[in-house]
């Protein structure tokens, strides 16, 4: 079999036939990376193409600037994408993150990447309406390029070393900005001590955002009471192994907690105080059930004996993370994650 | 009518490098530089000092307790001290690997039932093992194909694990005894470097 990837006439259908067998695609079609595509992504990173990254797990493989650029280029990214795609990598393999685990797990978490500053205006990323849905490249290509390089290079595939029962659709691409210029509090990497003029990238292993749907409220407590009824699932992670937890506001819902003058510690605060079940309802479900030696991860507080006590869907506060996206409407999202904690990484200039 | 759309790993580095080869393309994947020593076995387990290192994934202790039970009845090694690690989602504390391999002659550990923890188990097995320890890692069946890839990547595709049936998670103590009895020779097997 010889095939010409310069020749215009050769059947693009029959090359992709061979990207699926390598194992090289999540299954959808990737554009070549020829070696002038892929040094034109190194070129445009600033960075040496044999600059180890990071070792990414579960297998270990070196995440060197090139590897990262070929999966960039299969991925449908501009080479402009480059110093988010390293940024990202650089997050996710902080040990908060466990993205080991994450890659492997029977749970369905995937790497959201949230990318935040004036990056984001300057290479299109959606943060208004639809932003976790289709149609912009940006996002399309970022997320998916973060997804293949970690399982091409950290070597999670799946049903082999991706154990995952159910997956979902988030392990293909799951990339959007912060809505920064709608939101009424700083942007969530101002949070975290970056300066609203620095760009950068937050990775966190989320499920799929769950819609959280309230057009009625005209005040904080009906809004967050909706959200707080979704946080406390005993399906998802959090009541019996805690972690961060994600809360995307869209701005017209942050508006309205704004107009009453509530700052965002706020509503962190509200929701640590009302998304709680007892323990008495957390032990007749979810991950641990009744196995009490398991509960290790609770806050001290909770007093063990008493089964009315309340557990928090939070270790602390400032686990239950807001942020503001999306676009008119009033829709919010609940994003579970895996039990981990995100990772916010400045871009390199 | 379902088709199968599993590819080996033949096939797939066959694919690969005719991407790589014949069309020039950088390869977008990578794998691992790992060359990580095996233990010694162990020439019999009678008088053996060895530990249970629980993972803390739902029953690993008491499939654990049971397994070194019937070590102590059927090989003669000596009664079983326990260790947990902090969650089984990661790999153990590197310090509390050291303190094992320092203090016994072999390590059970386990059990991976689940896709992180099977990673985590692996990675353990995997340094403890360099740490001149003999280990058997027991993993649930259906996980046994991601522990074979994990530890083929660390550079010991040698390694034997000991499986027992899935799941284990919400199974009675009389079905983990009965379970451990099915699995204690072949714990014992990757001790002792015997065929499993």
């Amino acid at each position: 079999m010889t095939v010409d990837i310069q020749d215009e006439h050769i059947d693009a259908l029959a090359v992709f036939e061979i990207f699926v067998k390598a194992g090289w695609t999540d299954g959808l079609p990737v554009i070549a990376p020829t070696k002038t595509r892929v040094a034109e992504f190194v070129e445009h990173s600033g960075r040496n193409a044999d600059e180890v990254i990071a070792e990414i797990p579960p297998l270990g493989g070196a995440a060197t600037i090139r590897k990262l650029a070929a999966n960039a280029v299969m991925a449908g990214c501009e080479p402009a994408h480059m110093p988010v795609l390293i940024a990202a990598v650089e997050a996710a393999m902080d040990p908060a993150m466990n993205i080991g685990g994450v890659q492997c797990s029977t749970h369905m978490a995937s790497p959201l990447l949230i990318v935040h500053g004036p990056i984001r205006n300057e290479l299109g990323i959606n943060s208004g309406a639809n932003a976790f849905g289709q149609g912009v490249r940006a996002n399309a290509t970022l997320g998916r390029a973060l997804k293949l390089a970690l399982v091409n290079i950290g070597g999670s595939r799946p049903g082999e070393t991706d154990k995952a029962t159910l997956g979902q659709p988030g392990k293909f691409t799951f990339c959007i900005g912060e809505n920064e210029e709608e939101s009424p509090w700083p942007a969530l990497h101002v949070d975290r001590g970056l300066k609203p003029t620095d760009s950068a990238v937050t990775v966190y292993g989320a499920e799929g955002p769950q819609n959280i749907n309230n057009q009625a409220a005209d005040n904080p407590f009906d809004i967050l009471k909706t959200v707080a009824s979704m946080m406390t699932n005993l399906g998802s992670n959090h009541m019996f192994i805690q972690g961060e937890t994600f809360v995307v506001l869209c701005p017209e819902h942050a508006q309205i907690i704004a107009s009453f003058g509530w700052t965002k510690a706020d509503v962190q605060h509200f929701l640590f105080q009302n998304a709680t079940r007892s323990q008495r309802e957390i032990k007749a479900g979810g991950i641990h059930g009744h196995k009490t030696e398991n509960y290790t991860l609770w806050p001290r507080w909770v007093d063990r004996d008493d089964a009315d006590c309340r557990v928090p869907v939070a270790r602390r506060v400032n686990d239950i993370t807001v942020l503001v996206t999306g676009g008119p409407g009033r829709h919010s999202a609940y994003l579970p994650g895996w039990g981990t904690r995100s990772v916010t990484h400045k871009l390199t200039p | 009518m379902s088709r199968d759309t599993t590819i080996g790993a033949d096939e797939r580095g066959v694919a690969a490098q005719f991407l790589i080869d014949n069309l020039g393309l950088v390869d977008p994947t990578a794998e691992a530089e790992s060359n990580s020593t095996a233990a010694h076995r162990l020439p019999s387990l009678a008088g053996a000092r060895g530990v249970l290192l629980d993972n803390t994934k739902g029953n690993a202790g008491p499939l654990l307790r049971h397994v070194g039970v019937l070590l102590e009845q059927q090989y003669g090694v000596q009664s079983f001290k326990m260790a947990r690690k902090l969650v089984y989602s990661r790999p153990a504390d590197p310090s509390l690997l050291d303190e094992l391999a320092r203090d016994y002659d072999f390590v059970v550990t386990g059990v991976g039932a689940c896709g992180s923890c099977t990673s985590g188990c692996v990675r353990d097995a995997v340094e403890l093992e360099a740490r001149g320890v003999p280990t058997a890692a027991i993993h649930t069946e259906i996980f046994m194909n991601s522990a074979m890839a994990h530890s083929t990547a660390f550079g010991r595709p040698d390694l034997q694990f000991a499986a027992v049936e899935h799941p284990i998670a919400a199974v009675s103590d009389q079905e983990l005894q009965r379970r451990a009895a099915a699995l204690v020779d072949s714990v014992a097997a990757v001790l002792l470097g015997a065929a499993v």
